[in-house]
C-alpha cells in the first residue's frame, strides 16, 4: 500500500488521489475445475446452509449435476395435501414431496471470468472454467403423469401391441461417403446429444458444504502462492485487437 | 356486500405470516366489528332494519364505506413505520390503509412479475423525494396487484391472507403528473452529475475486508512465467523426482522378500503390502506406471500460472482501475445488481467425483478498457 493522496499521474489521471493499491495476483492451481453456479431461482440473500443437498449427483462425461434439496415438510407453509399427490412421482411408498431435485445448464461463456478472492488487502484471481445454472427439475411431474396413464391403461388391452412395436429389423450395410457424413451429423445434432446426455448415468457426487474441511483446503487454492511477477506478454493494442476481433482490415 | 368480515379476525391472525416489513394490524377489522355486525344481518343495503324486535340497526352502506376510511387509517398510520412515509396527504394514506394491504400496505413494494418495477422507478421516485418509497425487496412470491383508486370493500382479500400487498405507484395519477413534467433537461442534468461522479455506484467501496468476486474481463491476457521461476520450479520437480526414485529403491529392496521373517512377526512390525498401489500389473511395472502419471501431472503442474500480474488502484474520486503488466489499462465498475444467489464450486471428476463449495459470489466486477489511458 502506498501513502494514500499521491497523485495518479501513474495512471494516467493527474488531478485524482490515490486512497489504495491493492496488488493483484493470478493463479491457475484450481481453474480448471472452478465452476460458477447460477441459482437464477433463489434470491441472493440466502445463507449458504440453505441450499445444502441431501443427495448430489454427477453425469461426468457431459458435466452435469443434479442435488436433492431438502424440503421442509413440517413448515407450516407446506401443503400436505399436494405433497402427498406429488410425491407419488419420488416413489410409490405414500412419501411426501420433501426435496427439490435441481439440474444443471451449461451456459456458455461471453467473456472472460475469473474468481477473486480479496484477502489481506491482496487479491488473487483463478480463471472460471464454466458458468452453469441450477433450476428445478419437474422429473417428478413426468412421474405422477406416467403412473396416472398407466393406471388408466390397465383399463385396456394395449399389452400386445406395445410388444409388436418392438420387433425390429436389423440391416447389415455397408456405409458410403455421403452416408458417413450424413451419419456424423446426425450424431451431433441436438437431439442425439441430448439422447446421449440421458444415456449417461449418474455417478455419485460428495459434497462438501463451505464450512467444511475439505472445502477450506481447496479454497486455499485459491490464492496464489507465489508473488514473483508473471510477464505480460500481450500489448495495449494486441490487447484491443484480441478484444474487438480483427474485424478491420487494415488497422495499420 | 361486505360479508366475509363476519369472521374478520380470527383466521388471519392465527396464519401469523408476514411480507415484506409491515406488521399486521389488525385494529383496521376491530373497527369494523361495530358497524358490520349490525349491518350484514340487515336486509340488502339501504333498507330499513328495524324488523320485527330484532336489535339490528338500520346502517346504509355508504356509512359502512365511510367507517372504513375514517376509522381504520389513523389507527393503521400510527402503528405503521414511519420510514417510507408518503407526503401524499390522508387521501393517499386512508386508500393504503383501506386497500386490498388489509393493513400490511405501509411500504410500497417492489412486485416481481409483470407488473415489477425496474431501476428505472428508484430512480424517478428518489428524485420526487422518496415519494414512491421503494423498498427495493423483491417480495417472494406473486403479489397480487390492486389498484386502490378502486373503491371496492376490503373483504374479498380475507380468503387470501398470503398475497403480499402490493402498491400501486404507476397507477396513481400524481406519479403520471411527475412523469409528464420530467423532462429531457432533467434526465441530462441526472446524466451530467453522473458522469462528474465518474461512477453511478460505489465500486470502490468493495475492495474492504475480505471478498469473493467474480471478475469479468473483456478477453484475457497472456502471460508466462519469468525465467527464474521456471529454473526453480524445474529444479523442485527434479528434486521431488529424486526423492521419489530414492523411495521407490528403498521399498522394492524391503519387499523382494515378502514374507515376513520371524523376527519382524515377532516385533509386531506391519507387513507393507499395501504400499504397493492396486493394479493387476507385475511387481516390476508398478513402480513405473504410477512415477510415470506423478511425473505427469508435476510438469502439468509446473506450468501452472502463479504470479503477480498487477495492481488495483482506488482513487479518491471512487474510480477504480486495473493495471495489467506494465501497460495494460481497465476500468472496474460493478456489475449490474444480481439478486439472485451465486456460488462458487471446485469441481473434481478425477478420480473420486466430489464438488467443494468455496462460497457465495458477494461482487461481479467488469473491466473495460481504458482507451484513453492506454494508447
Amino acid at each position: 500500500m502506498s501513502e494514500p493522496g499521491r497523485p495518479a499521474t501513474d495512471y494516467g489521471l493527474p488531478d485524482d488521489e490515490i486512497v489504495a493499491e491493492i496488488p493483484v495476483f493470478l493463479t491457475e492451481k484450481i481453474g480448471k475445475n472452478l465452476h460458477l453456479l447460477q441459482y437464477p431461482l433463489k434470491a441472493g440473500s440466502i445463507g449458504p446452509g440453505e441450499l445444502r443437498p441431501s443427495t448430489a449427483r454427477i453425469k461426468p462425461i457431459h458435466g452435469q449435476i443434479e442435488m436433492d434439496i431438502p424440503l421442509d415438510v413440517t413448515s407450516p407453509m407446506y401443503n400436505r395435501e399436494r405433497g402427498q399427490e406429488l410425491g407419488i412421482g419420488l416413489s410409490d411408498s405414500g412419501r411426501l414431496l420433501d426435496i427439490q431435485t435441481i439440474v444443471s445448464v451449461d451456459i456458455p461463456k461471453s467473456s472472460t471470468y475469473l474468481a477473486g478472492v480479496l484477502k489481506n488487502r491482496e487479491l488473487h484471481l483463478t480463471p472460471i472454467e464454466k458458468i452453469t445454472q441450477l433450476r428445478p427439475s419437474l422429473k417428478y411431474l413426468d412421474k405422477v403423469a406416467e403412473k396416472e396413464r398407466a393406471a388408466s391403461k390397465l383399463d385396456y388391452d394395449d399389452e400386445d401391441t406395445k410388444e409388436e412395436k418392438q420387433v425390429q429389423t436389423v440391416q447389415v450395410s455397408v456405409r458410403s461417403a455421403q452416408a458417413e457424413e450424413a451419419l456424423r451429423q446426425q450424431q451431433n445434432s441436438i437431439a442425439s446429444i441430448q439422447k446421449r446426455l440421458e444415456e449417461e448415468p449418474w455417478s455419485s457426487l460428495t459434497y462438501y458444504d463451505i464450512g467444511s474441511d475439505e472445502s477450506a483446503a481447496v479454497s486455499s487454492q485459491l490464492v496464489a502462492a507465489n508473488t514473483e511477477d508473471l510477464i505480460c506478454k500481450t500489448d495495449p493494442s494486441e490487447y484491443l485487437t484480441t478484444i474487438i476481433g480483427n474485424t478491420c482490415p487494415d488497422v495499420n | 356486500m361486505p360479508d366475509a368480515p363476519k369472521k374478520p379476525e380470527a383466521p388471519r391472525r392465527g396464519r401469523g405470516v408476514v411480507r415484506g416489513r409491515g406488521g399486521m394490524p389488525t385494529g383496521r377489522l376491530g373497527s369494523f366489528r361495530p358497524t358490520i355486525t349490525g349491518n350484514t344481518r340487515a336486509t340488502s343495503s339501504g333498507s330499513v332494519s328495524s324488523s320485527s324486535g330484532s336489535a339490528l340497526v338500520f346502517k346504509p352502506k355508504t356509512q359502512v364505506q365511510r367507517h372504513k376510511k375514517e376509522a381504520p387509517a389513523p389507527s393503521l398510520l400510527a402503528s405503521a413505520p414511519k420510514r417510507e412515509h408518503k407526503p401524499h396527504g390522508p387521501a393517499r394514506g386512508a386508500e393504503r390503509g383501506r386497500g386490498r394491504g388489509r393493513g400490511r400496505v405501509e411500504l410500497i413494494q417492489t412486485v416481481s412479475g409483470p407488473f415489477a418495477q425496474g431501476p428505472a422507478m428508484i430512480s424517478s421516485t428518489s428524485r420526487r423525494g422518496g415519494a414512491g418509497g421503494f423498498s427495493g425487496v423483491l417480495a417472494p412470491g406473486m403479489p397480487k396487484s390492486e389498484n386502490p383508486n378502486v373503491d371496492e370493500p376490503a373483504q374479498t382479500d380475507l380468503s387470501d391472507p398470503n398475497a403480499p400487498v402490493l402498491l400501486l405507484t404507476d397507477h396513481n395519477e400524481e406519479i403520471t403528473e411527475d412523469f409528464d413534467v420530467q423532462t429531457e433537461e432533467m434526465a441530462l442534468k441526472a446524466a451530467e452529475e453522473m458522469r462528474a461522479l465518474k461512477l453511478d455506484n460505489n465500486t470502490a467501496e468493495v475492495f474492504s475486508g475480505e471478498k469473493l468476486l467474480v471478475w469479468q474481463l473483456p478477453a484475457m491476457p497472456e502471460f508466462e512465467l519469468t525465467a527464474e521461476v521456471v529454473e526453480r520450479r524445474e529444479r523442485e520437480r527434479l528434486e521431488r523426482r529424486d526423492e521419489r526414485r530414492r523411495k521407490r529403491e528403498a521399498e522394492q529392496k524391503k519387499t523382494e522378500d515378502v514374507k515376513p521373517s520371524m523376527a519382524e512377526l515377532e516385533a509386531g512390525e506391519p507387513i507393507d503390502v499395501e504400499d504397493k498401489p492396486v493394479d493387476d500389473k507385475p511387481i516390476d511395472d508398478k513402480p513405473d506406471t504410477e512415477e510415470e502419471t506423478v511425473e505427469e501431472s508435476d510438469s502439468e503442474d509446473s506450468s501452472l500460472l502463479d504470479g503477480r500480474v498487477g495492481t488495483l488502484v482506488v482513487l479518491k474520486s471512487g474510480a477504480v482501475k486495473l493495471k495489467i503488466g506494465q501497460d495494460l489499462l481497465l476500468d472496474v465498475s460493478l456489475g449490474a445488481d444480481c439478486q439472485f444467489f451465486r456460488g462458487l464450486m471446485a469441481l473434481d471428476t478425477k478420480g473420486s467425483n466430489s464438488a467443494f463449495v468455496l462460497g457465495n459470489i458477494d461482487e461481479q466486477l467488469v473491466c473495460t478498457p481504458d482507451l484513453e489511458n492506454m494508447l
